[in-house]
């Protein structure tokens, strides 16, 4: 077997010259590692955007880029305002922050939170909804009589009455004449009737403030305009208020989402019991960015420790767990190096590169370290014999482990996904490098930390068997594997990909909270889609195509700051003015109302009210109630219309009925106005609109922005699909964060899937080529198979799905379960000895102890709040767990079924280290295997 | 020859005396007679909806003079149908009247307080003001008639001041002009045929 003469003369040449080179190769690895370390810190850039992380030639970040450059990327902060029974504390607050944020302009360039309502007053009825301004129409019209009446004798007892007319007509009307209708008659709305009772009762128990209710009647918004122009959700939950921090990398808006909140608060102690939150696109990443990397590094600090504990409990040695730890960091610094060389900067999903290699790369340290104490023997002495034993024997596993490792990775590097292919290359070239550096220094760093002295040794030596198994009944334990990876199997069908990035972070961080809120209570998004179009009619046609989607809840362009239709709007208004213009309401009732008279009218609307609530099975909901409420207030206002048992009805009457001639009096005049400055002013253009509106939407160049809303929860992958593919059959060229996140959604979990096959298919032929035989492969292929089934059907039952954050950690255990397949079978092959035991305990104690580093490594992560980084620690802790159990019970079953077959063991590896080791070292005949001669 | 002639005349004369309370009446007499026996049907224990429909159909069809309101409720329009068109309207009118009244009745019409007020005659016609009382609630109800060799007999009735007669008159004015009479007709039969 000259591959294994070749093997041990090599190792034993390299070991003694480590006998005389181990201090320069460390002090070679120290200095290098300064000089990476040095290198890096110069030169080494961190990008937080996760444009970056697709590839920077897509035409998507090229018009993503456009599109800020043209109309600013703006309004990243969005402050959150849960609005009240009243408007006028969030609006107050609204105006008390803006004040505040005034005074950094720097930290704060643009803040948009309202629009001055003066600028659009004279077009103020043209700004009502068509419906609305319909509703008006009709109200003023088919109300005719009821209003001259009522200006003809203005009096509270004139109003009711007139109402008790139209109830009375309504009713006989319906049931005598109804069916000549063709949609049946109506009760007539009893709105202002139910406002006004209410008002009414109020007044008579001598509350105060009176409230006008007669924004029942006409649009409340165009009787107060100091609650106008603010941004309210459609169902006016919540205001928002919209910032642009500082332009600049994840750093700096940290600090700029952090001196919002701290000015939020501020402002809110002044307005107790009001709530508010921060969230937004950039609010969404600081908090992610921010909480992660807390969590990561707590969980790091607990890593560290407990790994250390691992192996000094399982190594038995303070110093060779300082070794392992140095060569590590060694190796990681030269990584460093290396990454700022071939790539220069880290990325999103990069950045986590580092524990994920080491809790690969420490294993290479721990099998070398397991064999050399099983070399040792009980002594524990060091000695060049055993040390060149050691390395020998683990060499092939280990270097075949670090090949299978990179394999693993260099699909990635591949994949068009930027972030995801820049991972890949620098994983493939790290574990190179720590292969490298464990090689190098960790026997180097032996030899001078240790005493090693000569002294003969019988390599290999004799090795125990793993918890004396004598493996009686291979057959049954392979059993059970099969049956976990066919369970696995039907778990892949149940185990989901869960897309949703909002599920990956801490629930409850504050702009996930707000964002929840947003999208629960008034299906209102941060997030929006944004296209450009070159001309205003090109810009009017794709907002109707927009809002026929039926995925897009609304849609702003500048034409959401003119009327809409106002050709079809003004003939509405010609209509009504002539009535508006002929009715003239005094200020002061003509007379005080007598409760007496009041109340027999109040009787009369109230008798047939209370009938018709009898009689309503077939009325809405709506109409019931309302209908209801008139019963009920009725009753409750009658006897306080009696002078006997309330004395001062008729002062209280009197007062009402002024207040209501009043308000009244100013709402009439107040809509002649808006009426009369409607038909009479010039069209609303562009150039009438602030200036601070024009920019957000019209761009240097003259193309008009369209920011489309969706209608459903887009953070889940169906919705956001839908939303995008309506947007782009709409325009091609449609951006913003729906789209953006779509792309990155599926570019991950293409590449993903696409690597993690490639990977499997090529570790699969690398083993085959290696060992030369199918069988041997599929053999290796074990652990990872069953390790993969366990860990599919554990998430089944634990409900834990795949994600963006966990679907990362993949590779570990993938390329655990090779390593461990290949360790395990690289010593059955090699040593007759460990074929007689199946699986020696040396072996055995290294994987459990690789195993074991990865899930306190990364089951450490499980400390976190932050949902992705939580089940990242999860999934790693089941994986490297079931890998573990497969490697140590189904794989060493596997080969005493299979060893039966052969007859004569065989280790020709094609690709042997023996091979290029003896090719590398000119070997020397006469040469001892001493490192004392 | 005389001996039919007298049973005729006997026949005639119990008639007559059969007759006699109803002219006898006075016009809140005449109501009260009306709204008692309505009232009478409504609070038996005994009957069910069901069977207080019929009843209340018959007390109305009794007191109603469906010729005049038919006639009153086309305004000239009916001046322009023929004697087939007419009678055919009259029947419609009648039967839809009568079976809105019943529901009118049935829905508002129970153990009520009546407060029976003024009456006034003139020409052979007469009014009657009442009210139906109740706690917090009340509504007034006017009824007309005139006079007949029969009796009283009612040709219009006005709640809280809306006439029913008004309506009809307003609202088949509506549709005449707007559609046409043999629209209205043929919705009224529509309408016939639907509460059969």
């Amino acid at each position: 077997m000259p591959d294994k003469n070749g093997l041990h003369h090599s190792c034993a040449a390299f070991i003694r010259g480590l006998k005389r080179c181990a201090g320069p190769i460390i002090l070679l690895g120290l200095v290098l590692a300064g000089l990476a370390v040095y290198y890096t810190l110069n030169r080494l850039t961190i990008s937080t955007s996760r444009n970056d992380l697709v590839a920077s030639s897509k035409q998507l970040i090229q018009l993503s880029e456009k599109m800020t450059q043209d109309f600013g990327g703006r309004d990243g902060l969005v402050v959150v305002v849960e609005n009240g029974p009243e408007k006028q504390r969030a609006v107050q607050f609204a105006d008390a922050l803006a004040a505040e944020l005034r005074r950094y302009p720097d930290r704060f360039p643009d803040i948009f939170y309202r629009l001055n309502p003066e600028v659009f007053k004279p077009w103020a009825l043209l700004y009502l909804e068509h419906k609305d301004l319909l509703k008006l129409k009709d109200n003023i019209l088919g109300q005719k009589n009821l209003l001259q009446g009522l200006a003809a004798d203005p009096r509270v007892t004139t109003f009711f009455r007139l109402v008790n007319e139209q109830i009375a007509q309504a009713m006989i009307g319906q049931l005598f004449t109804g069916f000549l209708e063709e949609q049946g008659q109506e009760l007539p709305d009893v709105s202002l009737l139910n406002a006004t009772l209410r008002q009414l009762h109020q007044s008579l128990e001598g509350k105060q403030p009176y409230v006008s209710p007669f924004s029942a009647f006409f649009p409340k918004e165009l009787s107060d305009l100091s609650e106008e122009g603010y941004f309210f959700t459609e169902d006016d939950r919540f205001l928002l208020f919209l910032v642009t921090p500082k332009p600049g990398g994840f750093a700096t808006t940290s600090k700029e989402v952090e001196l919002l909140r701290q000015l939020v608060r501020q402002v809110k102690a002044q307005f107790p019991g009001l709530k508010v939150g921060v969230t937004g696109p950039d609010a969404l990443e600081a908090d992610e960015m921010t909480y992660a990397l807390k969590d990561i590094t707590l969980a790091t600090w607990l890593s560290l420790a407990g790994q250390m504990g691992l192996l000094i409990l399982f190594l038995r040695s303070l110093r060779r767990t300082l070794v392992e730890g140095l060569v590590l960091i060694i190796g990681l610094c030269w990584t460093f190096g290396m990454v700022t060389l071939v790539v220069g900067h880290l990325n999103l999903l990069s950045l986590i590169f580092a524990p994920l290699m080491l809790g690969l790369t420490i294993d290479y340290g721990i099998h070398w370290f397991c064999r050399l104490e099983e070399e040792e023997g009980p002594e524990r002495q060091c000695s060049a014999e055993t040390l060149g034993c050691a390395f020998r024997q683990t060499l092939p596993g280990i270097v075949y482990a670090g090949l299978a490792a990179m394999v693993s990775f260099l699909p990635l590097a591949f994949v068009g996904f930027k972030g995801l292919a820049e991972l890949g290359l620098i994983l493939t070239l790290g574990i190179l490098i720590m292969l490298v550096a464990t090689l190098l220094l960790a026997p180097s760093l032996v030899v001078v930390s240790e005493r090693c002295v000569s002294k003969p040794h019988t390599c290999p030596g004799k090795p125990h068997p793993f918890l004396d198994l004598s493996w009686k009944r291979p057959g049954m334990i392979v059993a059970l594997g099969a049956l976990i990876t066919l369970l696995g199997t039907v778990s892949l069908l149940y185990v989901q990909f869960d897309l949703n990035p909002l599920h990956l972070q801490n629930q409850g961080t504050e702009s996930v909270v707000w964002e929840n809120n947003l999208l629960k209570e008034s299906k209102y998004s941060t997030s929006y889609g944004a296209l450009a179009t070159a001309s205003l009619n090109e810009l009017q046609a794709r907002t109707e195509a927009l809002k026929k989607l039926p995925t897009v809840s609304h849609v702003e362009s500048v034409l959401s700051f003119l009327p809409s239709r106002p050709e079809e709007k003004r003939p509405f208004l010609e209509e009504m003015r002539p009535v508006v213009t002929a009715i003239n309401f005094p200020r002061t009732p003509a007379a005080p109302s007598n409760p007496q008279e009041l109340a027999a009218i109040l009787s009369r609307i109230n008798f047939k009210m209370g009938e018709a609530a009898k009689n309503l099975e077939g009325e809405k909901t709506a109409t019931r109630e309302q209908i209801q409420e008139t019963h009920q207030l009725i009753n409750q206002i009658l006897p306080l219309l009696n002078s006997r048992q309330n004395p001062g009805a008729a002062a209280r009457l009197a007062d009402f009925g002024e207040h209501f001639l009043a308000d009244l009096n100013d709402k009439w005049n107040l809509l002649l106005g808006y009426a009369n400055s409607a038909l009479n002013s010039p069209p609303m253009t562009l150039a009438s609109l602030p200036q601070a509106m024009r920019e957000r939407f019209v761009s240097p160049q003259g193309t008009y922005l369209i920011r489309v809303f969706p209608s459903q929860d887009i953070w889940n992958f169906g919705p956001l699909k839908q939303f995008v593919k309506d947007l782009r059959s709409v325009d091609p060229n449609a951006v913003g964060d729906p789209v953006l996140l779509y792309v990155f959604t599926l570019g991950f979990r293409n590449s993903i899937l696409w690597a993690a096959g490639m990977a499997l298919l090529a570790i699969s032929v690398m083993l085959v080529i290696l060992f030369r035989s199918l069988k041997m492969a599929m053999l290796a292929l074990i652990p990872l198979v069953v390790g993969t089934g366990l860990t599919l059907s554990i998430m089944w039952l634990l409900g834990l799905p795949f994600n963006q954050a966990n679907v990362l950690f993949l590779p570990l255990i993938l390329g655990e379960g090779i390593e461990f397949g290949i360790i395990i079978l690289a010593r059955w092959q090699l040593e007759e000895s460990a074929r007689t035991i199946t699986l020696p305990a040396s072996t055995a104690k290294g994987v459990a102890l690789a195993a074991l580093t990865t899930t306190l490594g990364f089951g450490s992560l499980m400390v976190s709040g932050h949902q992705g980084t939580f089940s990242l620690g999860l999934l790693a802790t089941v994986g490297s767990l079931s890998v573990l159990l497969a490697s140590l019970s189904i794989l060493p079953a596997f080969l005493r079924l299979v060893q039966g077959d052969r007859r004569q063991p065989f280790f020709s590896p094609n690709l042997s280290p023996g091979r290029w080791l003896n090719h590398m070292i000119r070997k020397k005949p006469n040469e001892k295997t001493t490192l004392d001669h | 020859m005389r001996k039919p002639l007298s049973i005729i005349s006997w026949s005639l004369a119990a008639l007559w005396l059969l007759a006699a309370p109803a002219l006898a009446q006075t016009p809140k007499d005449y109501v009260r007679g009306i709204l008692g026996q309505a009232m009478g049907v409504q609070n038996n224990p005994s009957l069910t909806d069901a069977a207080r429909r019929p009843l209340i159909h018959q007390i109305i069809e009794k007191n109603f003079d469906f010729n005049l309101m038919a006639r009153d409720s086309l305004g000239p329009a009916y001046g322009n149908l023929n004697s087939g068109q007419r009678q055919e309207f009259t029947n419609a009118f009648s039967y839809l009247f009568q079976d809105s009244y019943t529901r009118l009745v049935l829905n508002f019409l129970k153990r009520e307080n009546v407060e029976y007020q003024r009456e006034s005659q003139e020409g052979g016609k007469a009014r009657v003001d009442t009210a139906i009382v109740r706690t917090n609630e009340s509504i007034p109800v006017t009824y007309f008639m005139h006079s007949t060799p029969q009796g009283w007999i009612l040709y219009d009735v006005m709640v809280d001041g809306v006439s029913i007669l008004q309506n009809y008159r307003n609202e088949f004015a509506r549709v005449i002009k707007t559609k046409s009479f043999s629209y209205l007709l043929e919705r009224m039969r529509t309408q016939v045929k639907a509460v059969r």
